[in-house]
């Protein structure tokens, strides 16, 4: 009941005619925690967005496990038999497609470049991968012999352009010679572009039909390894089944997830978005010295109204409940609109087409911004437990003021 | 039946390396209904007698009851009888600006934890009484002088204490408003039979008590 008091105190501080929020040292207190917060919540979900398109171009670019043998570098007819039998008793499979994935140089325009070699399947009804999505320009269609979809930044590299032809270049293993491996090469016609937003694969990607690839590279088999797609819930546990099924295939092959290949990746963003929220954090509590220089201020004024109160019968904990109320609520509603400030900033930044990110280093031209709940709340729980903790420092100044010094002083 | 009884009440003042000895030894006792006025020079003690007696400030020696029960301001209790048993008038009226005239009336009340609206009823009930009922919806600053200190009578007497300590409740006012405030403060005393002591040096106000004592070199006698 006694906090009605607190509650018509706090009310009147927000709406009595003098606006005693609008006080100079009020307004920088408000200000400092929403700067803060927008900063805070504008790069958390600029860093998620980064994190997330990357895992969404890499996801969707490749698939989630790769099998390959241990031994060779083909996968026999029996492999073949052996692994589809085994592949499809696995519940947590969405689909899995034999392909052939090789290195080998791109030549086109007096240029050379290395690049990877995609053998697919490319008009599966249930793809491994999103590499129809992913060719935007031209066709995705690999259904003439000699025809390739290449990168759009490969292309763009190379200055090729969709129906010029170019020679692809592979390593071939000459014995008897006495000089080691030198490159053969054939003719290919470019059909399409492949744009997957991740600057590695766009500069490195080659897709061909899956024949056309094992007669390219000579292969005696027509599969060097099987990509599976993971039902969507299951895919951040690819790594467990990576090992279950290398468990349980005996080690005849390499079970691989994509988490593997991008761990250290992923780890160094997680460990930098970590940095992110404590480095910045830190603007927040600076701004709380606004706080406490906000609150002493006003209890310092209102040492006569303390005083009147004290001897009316109140005690330390309701008139500390009066000052915390009125920081506190302006500090939650600064928060807030500091959280719509970093969305709004963050959206801004997103969608502005004059600055770009050097693709070549950050894997990506164009920054993306995705927000989560989970931030949204914890940074509103972090910026009130320190608005909280920063109130506590001045609003034990009430407990040493002094009935008899605020009456003497008149 | 007494409700306030001190007995060789003593209190001084470190001041630099001399001992500055204000009261010395007070003793008194004062009953339900009583108008007890204290008169003394300026700077003979009054207030601090006042804050002694009104648990606001200890004492160095000698005893205070409260209907038997002896206290102290240190003493824990002594926030809950400022709470529920006594009422302050000061010489400044002390209300809260961001308050309207009724809530200020009503504060001992929502410091009690009575409801709001059950408060303001009751705001509004003394405000008619104290001539003020058309005022209610004012903030401190749109009120005169003496209507601010009507406010602060209000205050103090709403929540029916025990008793009243007034220091010099007119010292702050012109003549006119003065004689308006205590003429207010006697009868809502008379009216409502509340305890009170009131100080003074203004003899003429002193005179109205029946009980009229006297502070002198710390020590507190009957003035007639």
């Amino acid at each position: 009941m006694k906090n009605q008091l607190a509650w018509i105190s706090f009310k009147r501080y927000l709406f009595s005619p003098r606006k005693e929020w609008l006080r100079f040292d009020s307004v920088f207190m408000v200000l400092g925690i929403v700067i803060s917060v927008c900063t805070l919540t504008a790069a958390l979900s600029l860093f998620d967005g980064y994190t997330h398109s990357l895992e969404k171009s890499m996801l969707g670019a490749n698939s989630h496990l790769y099998i390959y043998p241990n031994v060779s570098d083909e996968l026999t007819t029996s492999d073949t038999n052996f692994l589809s039998a085994y592949l499809k008793k696995q519940p947590q499979i969405k689909a899995y497609s034999f392909i052939i994935m090789k290195p080998a140089m791109l030549s086109a325009n007096d240029k050379v470049k290395g690049c990877v070699i995609h053998g697919i399947d490319w008009n599966s009804s249930n793809p491994t991968t999103n590499y129809q999505n992913y060719v935007q320009q031209g066709s995705y269609k690999l259904d003439k012999p000699y025809e390739i979809v290449i990168g759009e930044k490969l292309a763009e590299e190379l200055n090729i352009s969709i129906g010029d032809s170019v020679q692809i270049l592979r390593p071939k293993l000459q014995t008897g010679m006495g000089v080691g491996i030198i490159p053969q090469s054939e003719t290919f016609k470019v059909v399409g572009l492949y744009h997957s937003g991740m600057y590695e694969y766009d500069n490195s990607y080659i897709f061909m039909d899956r024949k056309q690839a094992s007669a390219f590279f000579q292969m005696k088999e027509n599969t060097s390894m099987v990509e599976i797609r993971l039902k969507d819930h299951l895919i951040r546990y690819a790594e467990r089944f990576s090992i279950q099924w290398a468990t349980e295939l005996q080690g005849r092959y390499q079970v691989m997830s994509w988490m593997y290949f991008s761990q250290s990746l992923f780890s160094l963003l997680t460990m930098e978005r970590w940095m992110i929220f404590i480095i910045l954090t830190f603007l927040l509590l600076i701004a709380t010295f606004n706080v406490i220089s906000a609150l002493l201020t006003l209890i310092l004024e209102k040492r006569k109204e303390i005083g009147i109160l004290k001897t009316m019968g109140s005690n330390d904990s309701l008139l500390k409940r009066i000052f915390y109320g009125k920081v506190v609520v302006l500090g939650i509603g600064s928060i807030i609109v500091g959280e719509l400030a970093g969305i709004a900033l963050a959206l801004i930044v997103a969608k502005q087409t004059v600055f770009h990110l050097k693709a070549d280093v950050y894997f990506m031209e164009q920054l993306t911004v995705q927000f989560s709940a989970f931030n949204l709340v914890l940074i509103f729980i972090v910026s009130f437990i320190i608005i909280t903790l920063g109130t506590m420092i001045p609003l034990r100044k009430i407990n040493h003021l002094s009935i008899i010094e605020i009456l003497r002083e008149g | 039946m007494e409700i306030l009884s001190a007995s060789h009440i003593g209190k001084s003042y470190q001041e630099g390396n001399n001992k500055l000895h204000v009261l010395t030894d007070i003793n008194l006792q004062v009953s339900e209904g009583e108008l007890v006025s204290i008169t003394g020079q300026s700077g003979c003690g009054k207030s601090t007698l006042l804050h002694v007696l009104g648990l606001l400030d200890d004492a160095d020696s000698g005893e205070l009851f409260f209907k038997s029960t002896k206290l102290t301001a240190k003493d824990k209790r002594s926030v809950e009888y400022r709470r529920n048993h006594i009422g302050f008038i000061f010489q400044y009226h002390y209300l809260l600006e961001d308050l309207t005239a009724e809530e200020n009336v009503a504060l001992p009340l929502l410091i009690q934890g009575v409801s709001y609206p059950k408060s303001m009823e009751t705001a509004r009930e003394w405000l008619k009484m104290l001539d003020m009922i058309d005022r209610k919806s004012h903030y401190p600053n749109a009120l005169s002088g003496g209507e601010q200190q009507r406010i602060a009578i209000g205050r103090a007497m709403i929540h029916k204490p025990d008793i009243v300590f007034a220091d010099e409740p007119t010292g702050n006012l012109d003549p006119l408003h003065s004689n308006e405030v205590l003429e207010i403060m006697l009868k809502m005393q008379n009216q409502h039979g509340q305890t009170c002591i009131l100080v003074t040096h203004n003899h003429d106000i002193a005179d109205k008590a029946p009980k009229q004592m006297k502070l002198e070199q710390g020590i507190l006698n009957p003035n007639k």
